[in-house]
């Protein structure tokens, strides 16, 4: 796969994460990687969590762009370094927690937790790729009917909506089947 | 019926965080006094949490599989294609015949740069020769994206280096990674200088190679490969199409193999000496490798 990108202004960037287009967030990964592992490496992390950072740190960024949430006042290598620097800020402290704490409740919540996503994730994956596209556009893009349907070639914003409503209530069927109401009481 | 629909868009906009403030409240009210509202709760903050996991994942998982840095990635599988040699891949970073001599046997000496950043490919090439690296130095990315490879043109006698060339190579094997600049040395946390604050222009921080200083022998006939440091070093002609480097974590050990015209080779990342790939013959492996790269 060779992805030809000759430098892309902020503005175009935006403009193509709006439009959905995936390949421009890999286009600013490997434009600004080295940036932003130097931030991590001379701060005690290592590659690995450096690319694991700045990944995370892109999907803030898709996030924001996508949803019409940011406002860029400074370049986007500008920004993408704060949330770095935040992300990475706070992965610090979660280690130093984890790492001073009694934390075996606390493992205990989260393996509960993962593993509860976990099975719902699975229930998510027998959907289909549509219904998979339609719902993750909508709860974690939070896009509008509109927008889901411009990017999914759907009709128009009811077809978006009543096929929303039709996957959801089978990944609700899906998810009740594994777990007893009793489940999730906290 | 119409009333199970009003709730689920409320609960669904509460967990959300879309509800006004004072439907929040009125909301949480109602909550703190039905149980079965509480556990419906519960479940859709679990279901739009593992929505949101899921595209974050599928999000990393393409962004995992674009080479970057130089150290191989761990954890997953990877992905590194190499764009076929015929199309032209790498940055020619310096090269020079020192004479070709067509009745000699099937050898070649190499002789590659020791602190390039990414994998190499060593071109096959029919006679004896010697290939002798120059030093390079790290251009601006923004400039290696607009080069135009020159690969086809000089693909003979040459030593083609992976590094640095986004626009023709962002799937190479990535393997080295730990010189001065970018190791994983820890340093002390300090804020961050100004040479780290993003204006642009990363190439100043991009390492230069070194002078050639490693001689090599192999056999023109066969694949060969070796590690040089943490960097993959390939040798052959990969000119048929493209090549990929799959890594494979099992029972907690990383083993790295190479996909090459419908076979898989070993990878052995202790292997130091430049030496024959030997085509992988555990067949379950071979499987497993198999759904990987379809």
């Amino acid at each position: 796969m060779v992805f030809r990108f000759s430098s892309i202004s902020d503005n175009e960037v935006i403009e193509r994460i709006r439009k959905g287009d995936e390949k421009v967030i890999e286009y600013l990964y490997k434009k600004h990687f080295r940036m932003m592992a130097n931030l991590i490496t001379k701060n005690n992390g290592t590659e690995d969590e450096a690319r694991d950072i700045f990944q995370d740190a892109l999907i803030v960024f898709w996030k924001k762009a996508i949803s019409g949430d940011l406002v860029l006042t400074s370049k986007i290598s500008t920004y993408l370094y704060s949330i770095c620097q935040n992300l990475w800020r706070k992965e610090l402290e979660r280690k130093h927690r984890y790492s001073n704490e009694e934390k075996d409740d606390v493992v205990k919540e989260d393996h509960d937790q993962a593993e509860r996503v976990a099975i719902i994730r699975k229930c998510i994956d027998e959907l289909g790729e549509t219904c998979k596209k339609v719902l993750t556009l909508f709860y974690f893009e939070e896009l509008s009917m509109d927008d889901i349907a411009a990017q999914l070639g759907f009709a128009n914003a009811d077809t978006a909506k009543t096929k929303k409503y039709k996957c959801k209530v089978e990944l609700d069927k899906k998810v009740k089947s594994k777990f007893s109401t009793l489940d999730f009481f906290d | 019926m119409q009333h199970e629909n009003v709730q689920s868009e409320l609960v669904e906009k509460y967990v959300m965080g879309k509800l006004s403030p004072s439907d929040v409240q009125s909301f949480e009210k109602e909550l703190n006094s039905n149980a079965q509202l509480k556990s419906e709760v519960s479940l859709q903050k679990a279901i739009q949490e593992a929505l949101i996991e899921e595209r974050k994942a599928e999000l990393k998982a393409m962004l995992q599989a674009v080479a970057v840095g130089a150290t191989p990635t761990i954890y997953t599988w990877l992905r590194y294609a190499a764009v076929s040699t015929g199309l032209g891949i790498g940055v020619w970073f310096g090269w020079q015949q020192l004479g070709a001599k067509k009745d000699l046997p099937q050898e070649k000496i190499v002789a590659v740069a020791p602190m390039v950043k990414q994998a190499e490919v060593i071109q096959n090439q029919p006679q004896t020769e010697v290939v002798e690296s120059k030093t390079t130095q790290a251009q601006p990315l923004e400039k290696e994206i607009a080069k135009p490879s020159k690969t086809q043109k000089n693909r003979k006698n040459t030593v083609q280096k992976a590094e640095s060339q986004q626009e023709e190579l962002v799937n190479l094997p990535v393997i080295e990674h730990n010189d001065e600049h970018h190791g994983l040395n820890n340093h002390p946390i300090k804020s961050a200088s100004a040479h780290e604050m993003p204006n642009g222009n990363i190439a100043h921080s991009i390492t230069e190679s070194g002078v050639a200083d490693v001689s090599v022998k192999y056999d023109a006939d066969k694949f060969h490969y070796k590690f040089n440091g943490e960097k993959l070093v390939l040798v052959g002609d990969f000119s048929n199409g493209q090549y990929e480097i799959l890594e494979l974590n099992k029972n907690n050990k990383k083993t790295l193999y190479l996909y090459y015209q419908k076979e898989f080779y070993n990878i052995e990342n202790n292997n130091l000496e430049l030496s024959p790939l030997q085509k992988l013959t555990d067949n379950l492996i071979r499987k497993e490798l198999k759904i990987k790269v379809k």
